[in-house]
């Protein structure tokens, strides 16, 4: 009797507790489980529409693939993380990444210095660290065997950018004294060097160099010592806001001479300051322009992009989102074909070959961790009527 | 060069309109308004939000962003002044200080980190060419726009009552207060006079800087500069300091780099202070009494 009375005091508790571990199993069968991949990126401060483009590229990439039945049934998903501009948080983002929610793979922030303080990190937990966004040749050197054997690009990198530019300004734009504008910040220094080097290649010297600080807003005395050289062509390196003061503080001047420029300033923000005075800028970007493209693959993209992002018609889709929507199908491909496991991936990854929506090849051998080659692979586009186009010439 | 003493006019003359608008407060009140430079980012972002995003005439933007200006000066001035008259000028620097952070980052709150183009209310079209110098509508309205205002403040301050009895305060306050003058009138007119120059600097220089939650920093930190080596307590002192840091400034980028002109400005700075504490143009307290 007083047996009976504990087992049925028991009993209820025990049957809603019998229920509830059959229906979490039920709910999650032990043979589909979430594939994890990590990505670190500024997503809030004066860089986080970097990161928030990445987050935006790379989650309508996992969305299709899931949709169209994961990687063997099982399911990606994606872990962001905010390290803004801080260094010492993309490494703590990193170790929180690799060691507690076990990623297979890393998609490391688009700033250089918070990039290489997570690639200490993921080296040592041998998760592969894929670069989507930043082009800064140290995180990844060109030379053969030079990058982290853990450590994969997919961009251009800042020197090739400043070869091409620089031969497009002479052989293109048939320039014959070229003046280079750089900011006074590690990455205009570092373009600085880059554009001197790519010059001398071609057998040509700088005419002028002209160097500023961020905070300047009237470039009226640089430019008017270009002036003074007879320059016939600007290679500028430095950010959006700085080369839109550039352009028109030309204007202003009526000084009208070619202006060429970085990656960095594809951003919309560049042409949206600038206005008018943008037109006709030349600058160096890791794809065709994407944007006027009548690939149906691209197209779908781009529409999709608009809808989640809400952008303006014309400020077309950043290159480098792109970049990171190609990187989730080549890594997926990559986890098809070898699973989880992460010596195999690394394996896998490093003797790959991908070609992107644009059209884009990337490939990857051991000794080759950037998966696009040289100066041939940048494209150059042009500032026409606020969009960015193929030019003419 | 000429093109650069151009620029650097242009430039210097708004940087005089923001000296002088520190100097009104200074001269009546004894006080450095640290939220000035604040002041012209609020009345830059006032008229960006009304003019441009919401396609308000623009005389309606400019309207509303007086008022605006106005509104503020006269909560700073509450801050600084009204409350604490009997506090010492240093606690005051310090409160107009704190509401110039607390301006800054209610901005950035608001209007988020990106800069914004804004439009020349001036035109931007080149009107003739002197040699190579190219002079634009956007240039010469400035010069011109700014040195109207000055001359309007300068001929109120010498030559109406209420001038003449600001300037009456600024020498001797319990002396103006004995005379009848209402001395809480007049410091509320200083910084509404103050706050209306730095609207009028802010349109003028904001198609030059675009707009910011950060460009009154840059702006209110030089024109402050600017004053002091004019003059911090003489209007006319501080207009000409002005124009020549504007003029100081592009000059010496065009000869030197722009590396090497911070560092060279600056020297210079240090060199005329020290010869001359009250600044180039300053007058001590007996010599503005005489």
């Amino acid at each position: 009797m007083k047996r009976m009375f504990l087992w049925e005091k028991g009993f209820i508790p025990g049957l809603f507790f019998g229920v509830l571990v059959l229906l979490l199993s039920l709910s999650t069968p032990s043979w589909a489980k979430d594939i994890l991949i990590g990505l670190d990126g500024p997503l809030s401060g004066p860089a986080a529409s970097f990161g928030l483009d990445a987050i935006n590229a790379v989650n309508i990439a996992v969305d299709e693939i899931n949709a169209a039945g994961g990687i063997k049934g099982d399911k990606l998903k994606v872990i962001a993380k905010d390290s803004m501009q801080d260094p010492t948080k993309a490494r703590a983002n990193a170790e929180e990444l690799v060691y507690k929610d076990g990623v297979v793979a890393f998609f490391a922030s688009t700033l250089t210095t918070n990039n290489l303080a997570s690639l200490e990190v993921t080296t040592k937990g041998k998760v592969p660290h894929i670069i989507a966004g930043t082009t800064s040749d140290v995180v990844c050197p060109a030379a053969p065997g030079a990058c982290n054997p853990y450590v994969f690009r997919l961009p251009i990198l800042n020197s090739w950018q400043a070869e091409k530019l620089a031969i497009y300004a002479v052989k293109n734009l048939k320039a014959k004294r070229i003046a280079l504008m750089y900011d006074s910040t590690g990455y205009g220094l570092d373009g600085k060097k880059n554009l001197e080097a790519s010059l001398q290649k071609l057998g040509e010297k700088t005419a002028i160099s002209e160097t500023f600080n961020m905070s300047d807003v009237d470039f009226t005395p640089q430019l008017q010592r270009i002036r003074d050289a007879k320059a016939d062509a600007i290679i500028t390196w430095t950010l959006g806001v700085q080369v839109a003061h550039i352009v028109q503080s030309m204007k202003r001047l009526g000084l009208n001479i070619p202006v060429l420029g970085s990656e960095a300033i594809t951003e919309a923000g560049f042409r949206k300051l600038a206005g008018p005075a943008a037109e006709g800028v030349y600058i160096a970007d890791r794809m065709a322009s994407a944007y006027d493209s009548r690939d149906p693959k691209v197209q779908a993209f781009v529409k999709k992009w608009r809808e989640r992002t809400k952008m303006d018609e014309k400020l077309a889709v950043p290159s480098w989102s792109v970049t990171y929507y190609d990187a989730v199908y080549w890594l997926a491909e990559a986890l098809k074909k070898v699973g989880l496991d992460r010596e195999k991936l690394k394996d896998a990854l490093e003797n790959s070959s991908y070609t992107g929506i644009t059209g884009i090849q990337y490939t990857f051998t051991p000794q080759k961790h950037n998966g696009r080659s040289g100066p041939e692979a940048v494209y150059i586009v042009q500032v026409k009527d606020g969009a960015l186009v193929t030019p003419k010439q | 060069m000429l093109e650069s003493i151009f620029s650097g006019l242009v430039i210097g003359a708004i940087y005089a309109l923001v000296a002088l608008s520190f100097s009104i407060i200074f001269a009546t009140t004894n006080i450095v308004n640290f939220a000035l430079g604040e002041v012209v980012m609020v009345a830059c972002m006032m008229a960006l939000t009304t003019i441009v995003t919401m396609q308000w005439p623009v005389l309606a933007g400019i309207l509303l962003t007086i008022l605006a200006v106005l509104l503020l000066s006269y909560f700073l001035q509450l801050i600084a002044l009204k409350r604490l008259q009997r506090v010492d000028p240093n606690t005051a620097f310090m409160l107009t200080l704190a509401a110039g952070i607390i301006l800054n980052n209610a901005a950035l709150l608001i209007w988020g980190d990106k800069p914004f183009p804004f439009p020349s209310l001036l035109g931007e079209r080149i009107i003739f060419h002197i040699g190579r110098l190219a002079v634009n509508q956007q240039g010469i309205g400035v010069i011109v726009a700014a040195i109207l205002l000055m001359a309007v403040v300068d001929w109120f301050q010498r030559k109406t009552l209420i001038g003449k009895a600001m300037v009456a305060t600024s020498l001797d306050r319990e002396a103006a207060s004995a005379v009848g003058i209402n001395v809480n009138l007049i410091y509320t007119l200083s910084f509404a006079i103050s706050a209306l120059l730095a609207a009028a600097a802010a349109f003028l220089i904001a198609p030059f800087t675009f707009a910011s939650y950060y460009m009154g920093t840059d702006i209110g930190l030089k024109g402050f500069a600017a004053a002091i080596l004019g003059s911090l307590s003489q209007g006319r002192g501080a207009i000409v300091g002005g124009l020549l840091f504007g003029l100081a400034e592009a000059i010496l980028s065009y000869l030197f780099g722009s590396n090497a002109r911070d560092p060279l400005l600056y020297l210079a700075f240090i060199l005329v202070l020290m010869v001359k504490p009250t600044g180039l143009f300053g007058l001590s307290r007996w010599q503005r009494l005489a």
